[in-house]
């Protein structure tokens, strides 16, 4: 495992950073598409790879907590505050004081509990899972582009290939593109021949 | 979103609508709803908050004071996020708190002092992998125990950590690069064992 030179942009560098997602799944469509197509080619990245999951395993092996504490805390909750924690002297003494303090508390409590009626009628906010921004998007084509592009020729490098921008830019960099499969290949040769171009694969996403 | 999920992959968390029940059933004040999603994420935040900070009442403390903000505060939660994201960025910042506060901060390498029975039955290859990484994750700074954590053991993405340490993406990604080198660098030799 190497020093990490700061190439955004550079397939083997975007791998190398995403390889423990890459193993727990947890990583984002665009970018397994790029490792999955790094790693066909790069035994470096397969032999991290393998190490990789040695080190996931064994982290993963560790013992678990056993739950512990609901019964306290329970109690806690039955129970607030008891009391009897104060020195005696003490609670003789601020007597006077704590139950003016009560008042205002309870006068406090009235008022909140007042306040969370009005919003209690009100639905509450829709609930949006995460999960559903992350379909894979029906791309065919990854392409990196060398960091120093700019926004201009990279969008007439992907006009030239005449494939359609998808998704991207991935945290990696990447851009996905679709075309039609038979007209891919030329994309593909297109996409090649722009200097700015690093990376350009066919991709097909699983079954 | 689930039906439409590719090729069936595994949901990283327990079902994300059964939690929403449950949270929405705490903030009518129903107690056990709210026991429910206790044992569900206390085990896993205590580990979490374990990484951050050492003293076993302090972690109860600050695993307790989380889930008391889920009592009290339900309806903070608003779904936007998971509710484990939700959790684990709360206990995250209590656990910084709580660690800057604490007037003897606990010796990360306190970790690496095993007692000599745990030698004793350190015979198989596992456990010698279990001694070498606990030794190597008490060498790594709190923040990189966290991301590790967080990575390999919660299973979690990485835009979901960078949400809950309040940093950028690629911090996490290169905080994890550097605690992956440390870590075998710490136990090549475990590691290369245990396959």
């Amino acid at each position: 495992m190497g020093e990490l030179h700061h190439l955004r942009g550079d397939p083997h560098e975007a791998t190398m950073l995403l390889l423990p997602w890459y193993v727990t799944g947890q990583i984002e469509p665009g970018d397994r598409l790029l490792v999955d197509t790094h790693l066909a080619a790069c035994a470096e990245c397969r032999a991290e790879l393998a190490a990789e999951r040695r080190l996931r395993q064994a982290v993963a092996d560790a013992p678990a907590v056993p739950a512990s504490g609901w019964e306290r805390l329970a109690a806690d909750l039955a129970a607030p505050a008891p009391p009897k924690q104060l020195p005696r002297r003490f609670v003789l003494r601020a007597g006077g004081l704590l139950a003016a303090q009560a008042a205002v508390v309870l006068l406090g409590v009235g008022i909140l509990l007042h306040l969370q009626r009005a919003p209690a009628s009100s639905p509450a906010p829709p609930y949006h899972a995460l999960g559903s921004s992350e379909l894979r998007p029906a791309g065919n084509i990854l392409v990196m582009f060398a960091p120093e592009t700019r926004e201009a020729a990279l969008r007439h490098a992907i006009e030239a290939s005449q494939a359609r921008l998808v998704d991207g830019p991935t945290e990696a960099g990447a851009y996905l593109l679709a075309i039609a499969p038979e007209q891919r290949a030329a994309a593909i040769a297109r996409l090649r021949a722009q200097p700015e171009v690093v990376l350009a694969q066919p991709v097909d996403a699983a079954p | 979103m689930t039906q439409s999920e590719p090729q069936g992959r595994l949901p990283p968390m327990p079902v994300d609508e059964e939690e929403m029940g449950l949270v929405v059933a705490v903030r009518a004040r129903d107690l056990r709803a709210f026991e429910q999603l206790y044992r569900r994420y206390q085990p896993r935040l205590a580990r979490f908050v374990g990484t951050l900070v050492r003293r076993a009442p302090l972690v109860e403390e600050v695993v307790n004071d989380t889930l008391m903000v889920l009592w009290q505060k339900a309806g903070d939660f608003s779904g936007a996020s998971r509710l484990s994201t939700w959790l684990f960025a709360i206990a995250y910042r209590k656990a910084v708190r709580a660690r800057a506060r604490d007037e003897e901060p606990a010796d990360d390498a306190a970790l690496a002092e095993l007692p000599d029975q745990a030698m004793a039955d350190a015979g198989l290859a596992q456990d010698r992998t279990q001694r070498g990484l606990q030794r190597a994750m008490a060498g790594l700074s709190a923040e990189h125990r966290a991301v590790v954590d967080l990575t390999y053991f919660h299973e979690l993405g990485y835009r979901e950590i960078a949400e809950i340490l309040g940093c950028p993406v690629d911090t996490v990604k290169t905080r994890m690069f550097h605690a992956r080198r440390n870590l075998r660098r710490a136990m090549a030799g475990e590691l290369a064992d245990w396959i």
